[in-house]
């Protein structure tokens, strides 16, 4: 039996601010949207008490909660608090895996006997970071990632949800598809058209079971991940390509970090533009030899940027996903294997001094301007 | 137009327009055959523009003239015709009269001047090659030609003079590459050209059965001409470079394992059944005295069977795709052993025949 602890920080950059200014404490806190034009990026409770929420338009944040205290994005401070968060939660186990800046998955299994049971450690972990670093943060621990996740989601804000062994499927059952990774809200449309409302109805359909559920069948997890991203909604919309790659780059570099670290190699590499209007495209591309290369990841989603982002028109959002992973079991190439080989090996070295020093600690040097 | 022949003869010169034609091309002439019927002879030429042939038919011309009919469609009239002689004739507008016998056909054709022209050789340079040897020289590289259409200078068979008068030909698709070298006289390449796989595929069409005979081979310009017997086929070069294959061949790879080529050959056919059909992996665990060969697909299951080999270089895992290898087994026969060069896991290996050192063959792993 194993066991995941899902730890998600409650409104992450708000909280953040009100840790570094104790006076914003209790008040409605909203990160980004300050033009009116640009979008909130993160709200604390007491502003998401009146509508408010991340990637809401400025304007409309205000209009909500005109008495809201606005403040500017501070990714680099942002950044800086999440590199402290996971070297609290690296102390309590050797694999954490991030998930994004402010979520992390962390398997605390055989970890009883240096820490106690589980759930005694996760409620150690959410105390360490309130009590060290003044962040509030949610959880969920079960014996699968996925549950672990749809836990930590039910139990925010600061709160903590344990699935028993055996209980997974009653916890689940009254619960809407809408709360499982991987569904949103167009999938969500279809399995409702199908008559899929809750968790419930979904697991009587061993298919999507099988596709949305990495239950445990053979003492071992089987991988519920279709893919890996990251997105970013920007500052301001940006209409000059030379910005977006920059904001492309920090995005792949966050993706290329996540599919080395979970082992995986991508086969298809998919960039969602959305233009200031709300319209949003993804579109993928599928490349012959699997790839965990940040080099070769921006090549493909630049490229896809480059051929389908229209020209002048402003940009508020862009994200970068890698799917259709593979372990192993890939023919190499003749003539660039070795490149291959040889990029991997460096990006893994990256990782490793990142995981060391920081993520500033080494960059592309194109990609200095790294919005996380 | 008007020309008598025999079924059998123009059967043999409609078949060489086959392969030729394009199904759906969107030119509609290049669907057809011009038949040219003269005082000099009567000639069938088939063309995509890529690719061209024009063969001689033995046959009787009553009036002189020319015509284009679908080849397709002909070839179909012609095999089933009753008779042992046809004759064709050309009516008003374009419309072609088949007769055999009792049975009369009517097809439209389109406008004979709208035919391409077939590019002229005269005066160049032309070779004469065992045709049997420059068959085995296709047979041997053309399967690794690659597929992928954007990788176009990979599209066909590099072909370069090489040392000591040898004519030496090459193939890769990126993952495997297959060279052969053999002395068939030099065809006076100033530099190496790329043969398209569809000219060469039609080549060796051309080539079947021809054993003791000679062909021409010459080159003009971005083209390249065979001429055998009484049918002359060119296709037009592929326009890029060839990359460097002498990098990607290894020098130095000191584990050696020798196989008989039959049970290498049949081990991977059956164990492959089980491997994934996207890639088609197996994994060769080799050590001393004998290679074991699996395939594990988690929604089938797994297979392995093991042989006795000559090795006695360190244990080596290694995993290949069994397509390439079966690939190149097949092509070389199942006669005789090969032999096997490999220096790890990561990097490239070399198979050849044991008896034949103008071949080789480079296959990259597959990543475990």
């Amino acid at each position: 039996m194993r066991s995941y602890f899902h730890i998600d920080m409650d409104a992450f950059y708000a909280s953040v601010e009100q840790a570094m200014n104790p006076d914003l404490k209790g008040k409605a806190v909203i990160v980004g949207g300050r033009s009116g034009r640009g979008v909130v990026t993160s709200a604390s409770y007491e502003a998401r008490k009146f509508g408010v929420r991340s990637a809401m338009p400025g304007f409309q944040a205000q209009r909500l909660c005109p008495h809201g205290i606005f403040l500017p994005n501070r990714h680099a401070l942002y950044s800086e608090y999440s590199d402290k968060v996971f070297a609290i939660l690296e102390q309590f186990s050797p694999a954490v895996r991030a998930l994004s800046i402010d979520e992390a998955l962390i398997d605390l299994t055989g970890t009883e006997k240096l820490f106690g049971a589980p759930i005694a450690t996760a409620e150690r972990i959410i105390a360490r970071i309130r009590r060290d670093l003044d962040l509030p943060a949610s959880g969920g621990l079960a014996s699968s990632r996925v549950i672990a996740k749809i836990a930590a989601t039910l139990a925010k804000p600061q709160g903590l949800i344990h699935v028993f062994p055996g209980s997974e499927e009653n916890f689940l059952a009254p619960l809407s598809v809408s709360l499982v990774p991987g569904v949103g809200p167009k999938t969500r449309e279809t399995l409702f058209a199908r008559g899929v409302k809750t968790i419930g109805d979904l697991l009587a359909a061993p298919k999507l079971r099988d596709q949305y559920f990495d239950f445990d069948a053979r003492g071992e997890a089987r991988r519920h991940d279709h893919s890996i991203g990251s997105e970013t909604t920007l500052d301001k919309p940006v209409k000059q390509i030379g910005e977006m790659e920059e904001v492309l780059w920090g995005l792949v570099e966050e993706v290329g970090r996540r599919l080395r670290t979970d082992g995986v190699f991508a086969r298809c590499i998919a960039v969602k533009i959305r233009y200031s209007d709300f319209k949003t495209l993804t579109r993928s591309l599928t490349i012959e030899t699997p790839t965990c290369v940040d080099r070769e990841i921006f090549g493909v989603a630049d490229a896809l940027l480059k051929k389908h982002v229209a020209p002048g028109r402003p940009v508020r959002l862009l994200g970068v996903s890698a799917s259709a992973f593979v372990r192993s079991g890939w023919q190499e190439s003749l003539f660039d294997a070795g490149r291959e080989r040889a990029l991997e090996n460096l990006y893994r070295g990256i990782d490793r001094l990142r995981g060391k020093y920081g993520a500033g600690a080494i960059g592309a040097a194109g990609a200095r301007r790294r919005s996380r | 137009m008007e020309f008598r022949a025999k079924k059998a003869d123009l059967l043999a010169t409609l078949y060489w327009t086959q392969g030729i034609v394009e199904r759906r091309n969107t030119m509609p002439i290049l669907a057809n055959v011009l038949i040219e019927s003269r005082k000099a002879g009567i000639h069938l030429t088939a063309t995509d523009l890529e690719v061209g042939i024009r063969g001689k038919l033995e046959g009787e011309v009553v009036r002189e003239g020319v015509v284009t009919v679908g080849a397709k469609k002909l070839y179909e009239i012609v095999r089933e015709a009753p008779e042992e002689t046809l004759q064709l004739k050309r009516l008003e507008n374009e419309w072609v009269e088949i007769k055999s016998g009792k049975s009369v056909f009517k097809i439209v054709g389109l406008d004979a001047r709208e035919f391409p022209q077939f590019p002229k050789f005269d005066g160049e340079k032309m070779s004469s090659v065992p045709a049997k040897t420059l068959r085995e020289m296709i047979e041997r590289t053309i399967f690794s030609v690659s597929s992928d259409e954007t990788r176009y200078n990979l599209n066909g068979v590099f072909i370069e003079e090489a040392k000591d008068g040898k004519l030496r030909m090459v193939a890769t698709d990126g993952h495997r590459l297959a060279l052969i070298d053999r002395g068939i006289g030099a065809l006076g390449l100033a530099k190496g050209v790329i043969l398209p796989r569809k000219g060469l595929t039609e080549l060796r069409r051309l080539l079947e059965g021809a054993d003791d005979g000679l062909v021409s081979v010459g080159f003009k310009e971005n083209m390249g001409l065979v001429v055998k017997d009484e049918v002359e086929l060119f296709m037009r070069l592929i326009e890029g470079d060839f990359p460097d294959y002498t990098k990607v061949i290894p020098k130095d790879n000191p584990q050696l394992a020798r196989l008989t080529a039959a049970d290498f050959l049949h081990a991977l056919r059956r164990v492959s059944l089980l491997s994934s059909e996207r890639y088609k992996g197996i994994k060769m665990d080799l050590k001393s005295g004998k290679v074991a060969i699996t395939a594990s697909n988690p929604e089938l299951g797994e297979a392995v069977e093991e042989i006795e080999i000559e090795y006695n270089g360190k244990p080596l895992t290694v995993g290949f795709n069994a397509r390439y290898l079966i690939d190149v087994l097949t092509v070389l026969g199942e006669g005789g052993e090969v032999n096997v060069a490999l220096k790890d896991d990561v990097s490239p290996s070399i198979l050849k025949k044991s008896d034949d050192e103008g071949y080789l063959y480079v296959i990259m792993p597959m990543r475990l």
